[in-house]
């Protein structure tokens, strides 16, 4: 009897120690997808996502840096050198690669999110089922933003349907997915039906809005470069038109604050940066452009002796005063004998000010996507495809004349390929640090026989003064080692 | 006459011994050991409970009968027993016990046994040999000391955290740290910051899965069990107080660097930096090179001071001890200081059926750290700047922060330097500044409590119930300080009027242990001994932390920590006046059942056997219970009847399998993956337009449980009472390994963790200990050597990749199977190409390139964790001088010369300082060489390779200790007195070139290196 009590009475002392349910532990502020498809307020917060990680930054400076927009400056610590990215090193390691096939596979990811999770999302009424289909019709717009603006990176060849592209999708895979290569006509069937959706099923909105939420100016600005890309060129041409009709150029006298965020000139679309959002501090210095402010990155002499003194962009993008080789606001200054000064680092120092900051947040600048001038160049390049030499000489002047202080000449091409040469040049002007140059040289480097150019005393730092020739393997990027690595379906590009 | 005198006494002995027979008599006398007496030396009728301890000269009285035997013990020597005779005064000779000391505790808390009955892998440190050591944190003082316990210290910071390793890494991601247990609480190692060493017993290291299984949910890893000192059973106190103070100074580094001349003339050369500016007869007279290293690090001083109190009664006794340690870091930015405070009580009550015992102990730490450490930050990373600023520059150019502000920018014509020094070049002015602006301030307050108590209810049968509360707060000041370089350049940059910012941190952990058990203990026959125990473990943990962020403080009115100079937020004109507040609660709880159950038969074979099953809140479903079990036993073969007479007092063979689970899979953290069981949403950032998102949060639903095997045999010898030794063999798997694995970008991310792989550990363990030179003089010269070796092999045995990959890259590390973790996979360096100055690899098929593609990378199999490590030293003892020595040492490894690669890098010069290998550089002149071109193409590529991979093993003098204890009755019958002094870190043997070949990382840049300490102390025993 006494042993028995002993044992009951142990086992209810080891029994009040502990139970069971103490190890299921829901953690404070814990959220699951069902709370978030459960309301259009939370439905909204999913699309925000969606607008947030809208990458930018990461083609933006692999166009710089890799291409001849920079130089290495004079406060570098090794950004670009060590990692040869200014020394036209690309492969499946390189962290350009994998940073752009993976953000925007990303994208694609959270826009799925959206619409395949929009059906769970209650409606009690038909404004709220309008509400919920614009929802879509934006994550709809931002998946065919993200498909046209990663496409290029990727595939060999733009214009071939069947040439293999990104890994297209329109659900939430599973972890363990491992899906093959898309071809390019698959991925451009994407966009077409995305933008189709967008087009019926976006709402209209009005002042900034109407110009930092997916609009139908923006559908037909991505229809536009699509068209150009798969040289569908009467399209390109006329959907750029339409929207050169519907945009000014902007006035010469606003150019400059226009990259300040201080106007919305020649926007169609854009991303809205605002404090707290990521900027592009980083990039060519952590700091903000200037004399002495550790700027890793110049402007690319090179680059900078393309512009014209009067030209508005040479004063934009480096801080020089207007028409002048003074910085009053000590963010630039010139060499003036750059071939020979035995202190041309030092002299030289052109920083990068295309991106000044708004709100006194260095480098915090809205991700203008689209603008119009990049619909000029579109119609210009249609209007070469096609043999029309003197239209796209005017196309061409119109940007120059809003830019300058004087009308400039009307070009007069000798050969297709001295049009395209002579926009080539353009859009390197115009389109520098805004992740156009390397999709450029990829496009067009042959038929304009053009590639990098790079001023001899900025790429003698590093012995990288032979660019890539036109046709190079390196004008297509690397499937990044993080996929392969995961996914034995894709397939590499030709030569990595 | 000789038989008669004979016959009469013994006819009076007989006499007397039938009186004595009837009636007790008072015994007394004095015990003794070493030639000195023995205060507190337990006197012990046998087969009575008649027991006294002596004084403190050694006294005892107690009442027997003659023909009783005393039986004499005391910890440290052997028991003696003496018959009493017709004597009335009996003194007892103790033989000193070093060899075999009984008191093996093995997992204290839950069970214990002795050394000749454990049939488990166990070391045992003792306090003897941690004492008085100059570490802040004791787990430096541990290293070389038991075979295959790693302990590896990567920085210099005073109270920095070893990372500590038990028979090689079981884990990638988890935690591979083992477990503490103090006082029977389990507890992190991070503890150690805020224990006093000299508090500190005894250390038990269990390595095999006999001893860790019992620990099961988180002694995968191994066990340390730690013991806190104890009052002893004595009437009355004794006070020790220890008083130590040193100097700490830089282990040299190897690098070889340019002076101001050496470097201006190659900056000339280059074209770059200040030396372009300088004629050559200028530079010739330049005469100033400084040595960043003496300017910015330290001789850095260090002070302890301890007292301690213990004593009692048989029902209670008491240990108590206050400790105050002061030590400052070799950076001028870094110091130490530490308060902590013990008590321990152990008492009994209810005629000695409850038994109890408390621990309390309370820390106060209070540490200015150096930030950024191993950072490439210019003008936050003092380490840096120490290694490879400018030697031409001199502490006289830092003024104060306004004028640095204008000399980076160029705009401080004053300077000769001015506009020529590149901003980057300014970094040892920038530290110099940070010196005087950074805070970086840390506070960190611990209680630790635990209660135990035992009830016997029967005599056999006991309930026991242990409760620890572990409580942990930490508080943190860091800032700019407005007045510094870093706040105004960069407010200046913005146009705001104020720069600096301050963030303040406050976070508090509480984790509560309980542990209720019923223990049956019972010997049958004599012969047959059986223990059983069935114990419930419960833990829960809470961690609540917040935190703010300001930008901008006013300097008129700034003092670190006081809200009185912070810029209201103006987000109109200035976004960067922002405040940032930050709040986390996270919660954890595991929950454990197990049973223990050892046999013995007469000492001479012995089965133990546990099993567990473990419950994680980590896990969910059928997961989220793990059943571990573990099964040992042994063979005293010098009890057995063949040995005896034999010389050996143990010959002991043991084995032990089993299993244990590892449910800190990410990391050591507790809280860490607290749901990643379930895919989520997270609801704040990024946001657009100043509305919130809702980001997926991706988790794996069936993440579990790693599980790790092993196996063991091993034998204990003590031979001769002079050689004592252990050897293991052991083979540990991990299988569930818990990693990372790469998976398709279209998931929306790139990795997802979960267990997918196996790694094996298989290795030796020797350790040895041996009395050359004994003397029954207590004066007499004593030698003893000691040293002890153990050899690892890791291997990963699994790996779940995705079809068609055989091996994961890492970027400079490779994991495959058969390789060990952390396998660099590097470009074969091939040397400098004679015709360009450019390096040159080895591609994959024995061609020389200038670039690698990643198909040239090489698998090494050599990697960051040593594959052989121990320790070695002797002690001397002669006429009350004593020596001791102790050397550590690492074998078979490698490790990345970051600090060397940067060094060489000719696109540092005009920026930085450099090696004076580097003067040898590739010319058109000197094409055959081992240096590159001064304008070379492709440096990125030769810090992938093997050009700056280096062997890292060595040899070191780890600890000195020399020291004289006065005589006995030197001063007056209480006090004694001991001094001593010690060196830490005295000599290195390595081909590392750096400061400090310990370091647990693969590559090292600008790290806190590990200081040379000296000191000098003394101890009172009242």
């Amino acid at each position: 009897m006494k042993i028995k009590k002993l044992v009951v009475l142990s086992l209810l002392f080891l029994g009040f120690s502990s139970c069971d349910d103490q190890l299921d532990i829901v953690q404070p502020s814990e959220i699951n997808e069902a709370v978030i498809f459960s309301s259009i307020p939370t439905f909204r917060n999913a699309l925000n996502t969606v607008y947030a990680s809208f990458p930018y930054q990461n083609t933006m400076i692999f166009n710089a840096v890799w291409t001849d927009e920079i130089k290495i400056g004079l406060t570098n610590g090794g950004q670009g050198i060590t990692n040869g990215e200014h020394g036209y090193v690309l492969n499946d390691q390189s962290g350009d690669a994998g940073s752009i096939w993976n953000s925007h596979h990303r994208m694609i990811n959270l826009a799925n999110r959206v619409i395949v999770g929009a059906p769970s999302v209650p409606v009690t009424s038909p404004a709220e089922e309008a509400q919920v289909k614009d929802i879509v019709a934006q994550a709809r717009f931002l998946r065919a933003l993200t498909l046209i603006q990663v496409m290029p990176y990727f595939t060999t060849d733009l214009a071939d349907n069947a040439a293999l592209s990104i890994i297209a999708f329109e659900d939430i895979p599973q972890t363990t997915a491992k899906r093959p290569r898309s071809t390019n006509g698959e991925v451009y069937a994407i966009i077409e039906a995305d933008l189709t959706y967008a087009e019926a099923n976006l709402a209209t909105r009005t002042g900034d809005d109407a110009l930092r939420f997916a609009n139908l100016n923006g559908c037909k600005a991505i229809r536009a470069r699509m068209a150009l890309y798969r040289k569908q060129y009467p399209q390109a041409q006329q959907l750029a038109q339409d929207l050169i009709d519907a945009v000014p150029l902007s006035p010469r006298a606003q150019y400059t604050a226009m990259w300040s965020d201080a106007n919305n000139n020649e926007r169609i679309f854009f991303i809205a940066r605002q404090v707290g959002n990521a900027s592009f501090s980083g990039l060519f210095s952590n700091v903000g452009p200037g004399i002495g402010k550790n700027n890793w990155y110049e402007m690319g002499r090179g680059l900078f002796e393309k512009y014209a003194q009067n030209d508005i962009r040479r004063s934009a993008f480096t801080g020089l005063n207007d028409n002048s080789n003074v910085s009053a606001t000590g963010i630039s200054s010139i060499s003036s004998n750059p071939n020979t000064d035995p202190a041309y680092r030092e002299n030289d120092q052109i920083c990068i000010n295309k991106y000044p900051g708004k709100s006194n947040v260095p480098y915090l600048a809205d991700f203008k996507i689209f603008r119009v001038a990049e619909m000029y160049m579109i119609k210009a390049e249609a209007q070469i495809a096609q043999n029309n030499l003197s239209g796209a000489a005017e196309t061409l002047k119109a940007v120059r004349d809003a830019r300058h202080t004087t009308v400039q000449p009307l070009p007069n091409y000798g050969s297709q390929q001295a049009a395209y040469q002579d926009l080539l040049l353009e859009r390197r002007k115009e389109f520098c640090f805004e992740a156009m140059r390397y999709i450029d040289i990829k496009r067009l480097g042959q038929v304009a026989n053009v590639t990098f150019d790079r001023f001899f005393r900025d790429c003698a730092i590093n012995n990288s003064c032979t660019p890539p020739a036109p046709g190079d393997h390196r004008f297509t990027m690397p499937i990044p080692n993080s996929e392969r690595n995961a996914n034995p379906n894709v397939v590499q590009n030709p030569n990595y | 006459m000789r038989s008669k005198f004979k016959w009469i006494l013994t006819l009076v002995a007989a006499f007397l011994m039938q009186f004595s027979f009837a009636q007790e008599k008072t015994i007394s006398g004095t015990v003794s050991g070493d030639g000195m007496p023995l205060p507190g030396a337990t006197v012990l009728v046998k087969g009575t409970k008649n027991g006294t301890t002596t004084d403190f000269d050694g006294n005892y009285t107690i009442k027997a009968k003659q023909g009783d035997v005393l039986e004499v013990s005391y910890v440290g020597y052997k028991t003696k027993s003496v018959t009493v005779g017709t004597a009335n005064r009996v003194n007892v000779t103790l033989d000193n016990d070093t060899a075999l000391p009984e008191v093996v505790v093995v997992a204290e808390g839950y069970k214990t046994t002795t050394r000749a009955k454990s049939v488990s892998a166990v070391a045992t440190v003792s306090s003897e040999t941690l004492e008085n050591r100059p570490n802040a944190s004791v787990l430096q003082s541990l290293q070389g000391q038991v075979a295959g316990f790693q302990i590896t210290t990567g920085s210099g910071q005073p109270g920095s955290i070893s990372n500590t390793i038990i028979r090689g890494i079981g884990s990638i991601n988890g935690n591979t740290e083992p477990l503490y247990v103090i006082d029977g609480v389990p507890q992190s190692g991070s503890s150690f910051r805020a224990i006093n060493p000299e508090d500190i017993d005894t250390f038990n290291v269990l390595k095999d899965a006999a001893a860790t299984a019992l620990y099961g949910n988180r002694g995968a890893n191994g066990v340390v069990v730690v013991n806190t000192r104890r009052g002893k059973n004595r009437e009355f106190s004794e006070i020790v107080v220890t008083s130590t103070t040193g100097v700490s100074t830089l282990q040299d580094n190897y690098y070889n660097k340019m002076n101001s001349n050496e470097l201006l003339m190659i900056e000339k050369r280059k074209n770059n930096g200040f030396g372009r500016f300088l004629t050559d007869a200028e530079i010739t007279a330049w005469d100033v090179t400084t040595d960043w290293k003496d300017v910015l690090l330290r001789k850095a001083s260090q002070k302890t001071i301890n007292v301690s109190m213990s004593g009692g009664t048989e029902k209670l006794r008491s240990f108590t001890s206050i400790n105050y340690n002061e030590t400052e870091g070799l950076s001028n930015m870094s110091n130490f200081s530490r308060f902590t405070f013990r008590n321990n009580l152990d008492g009994k009550a209810m005629n000695d059926k409850l038994s109890y015992s408390s621990s309390v102990s309370i820390a106060f730490v209070k540490d200015n750290r150096v930030p950024s450490l191993g950072t490439g930050g210019v003008n936050q990373n003092p380490m840096l700047a120490a290694l490879i600023g400018l030697p031409y520059l001199s502490p006289g150019d830092y003024i104060n922060g306004a004028l640095l502000n204008r000399l980076a920018r160029g705009q401080y014509p004053d300077s000769q330097f001015n506009t020529r020094v590149p901003l980057l070049g300014y970094t040892p002015l920038l530290i110099m500044d940070l010196e005087r602006n950074r805070v970086f301030r840390f506070n960190e307050f611990q209680i630790f409590g635990s209660f135990k108590l035992k009830y016997d209810l029967t005599k056999d049968l006991s309930i026991n119930n242990t409760t620890g509360v572990d409580y942990t707060q930490f508080t943190s000041t860091q800032a700019q300080g407005p007045k510094g370089f870093n706040a105004i350049y960069f407010a200046q940059n913005d146009g705001k009027p104020f720069g600096g910012s301050e963030a303040q941190t406050f976070s508090s952990d509480v984790q509560v242990v309980n542990t209720s058990s019923i223990n049956y203990s019972k010997t049958f026959n004599e012969k047959h001994s059986i223990d059983l125990g069935g114990y419930v473990e419960g833990l829960y943990a809470t961690e609540k932390s917040f935190d703010y962020t300001t930008n901008g403080l006013n300097p008129l009115t700034y003092y670190p920590g006081s809200s009185a100079s912070y810029i209201p937020e103006d987000p109109n004109n200035f976004a960067w006046y922002r405040r940032f507040v930050n709040g986390s609660v996270a919660k954890a709880a595991l929950l454990s059942y197990f049973a223990s159950a050892d046999y013995d038969y007469d000492s001479k074979f012995g089965l133990s056997a546990t099993f567990r099953r473990d419950g994680s809140y980590r896990f969910r479903g059928n997961n989220k219970f793990g059943n571990f079990w573990s099964v040992g036993g042994r063979v005293n073969l010098d009890k057995m009847s063949f040995m005896q007479g034999s010389k050996f007092d143990m010959l002991k063979l043991r084995a032990s399998y089993g299993t244990a689970g590892n449910q800190n899979i990410a990391g050591q953290s507790i809280y860490a993956i607290p749901n990643f069981f379930k895919d989520l949403y997270a609801l704040g950032n990024p946001t657009y337009l100043g509305q919130q998102s809702a980001s997926p949060v991706i988790g794996n639903p069936d993440v579990r449980w790693e599980v790790i095997t092993s196996a063991n045999v091993g034998v204990d010898v003590i031979y001769n009472s002079r050689l004592r030794a252990n050897f293991d063999f052991y083979i540990k798997e991990t299988s569930d390994l818990f990693f990372s694995i790469p998976i398709s970008a279209i998931s929306g991310q790139t990795s997802i963790a979960g267990n997918f792989g196996g790694i094996r550990n298989k290795g030796f363990e020797l350790s040895l200990n041996y009395d050359l030179i004994k003397s029954a003089d207590p004066t007499g010269l004593k030698v003893n050597i000691w040293g002890n070796g153990a050899i690892n092999n890791n291997t990963i045995t699994e790996l779940d990749l995705p079809p068609g990959q055989t091996q994961q890259n890492l970027g400079n590390t490779v994991r495959r199977i058969g390789g060990p973790v952390g396998e660099y996979f590097v470009f074969d360096y091939a040397g400098i190409n004679p015709s360009t100055g450019n390096h040159m690899f080895y591609t994959a098929d024995g061609n020389l390139t200038e670039t690698p593609g990643e198909a040239d990378r090489k698998l090494t199999g050599l990697s960051s964790i040593p594959r052989i490590q121990g320790g070695f030293g002797f002690n001397v003892d002669y006429k009350n001088f004593f020596l001791s020595t102790q050397f550590t040492y690492v074998a078979d490894v490698q490790r990345f010369d970051f600090d060397l690669s940067s060094l060489s890098n000719p696109n540092s010069i005009g920026q930085f300082n450099l090696t004076r290998d580097l003067l040898n550089h590739w010319t058109p002149d000197n094409r055959i060489t081992d240096q590159p071109s001064l304008s070379v193409g492709n440096q990125g590529f030769a810090s992938s390779s093997t050009r700056f991979l280096r062997d890292a093993s060595y040899l070191r003098l780890r600890n000195l200790q020399i020291g004289y204890n006065f005589p006995k009755k030197t001063f007056n019958d209480k006090l004694s007195l001991r001094i001593f002094a010690q060196g830490e870190n005295l000599l290195t043997f390595s081909k590392w070139r750096g400061w400090d070949a310990e370091s647990p990382r693969g590559g090292d840049q600008y790290q806190f290196p590990t200081p040379r300490i000296y000191t000098v102390g003394a101890q009172i025993n009242l």
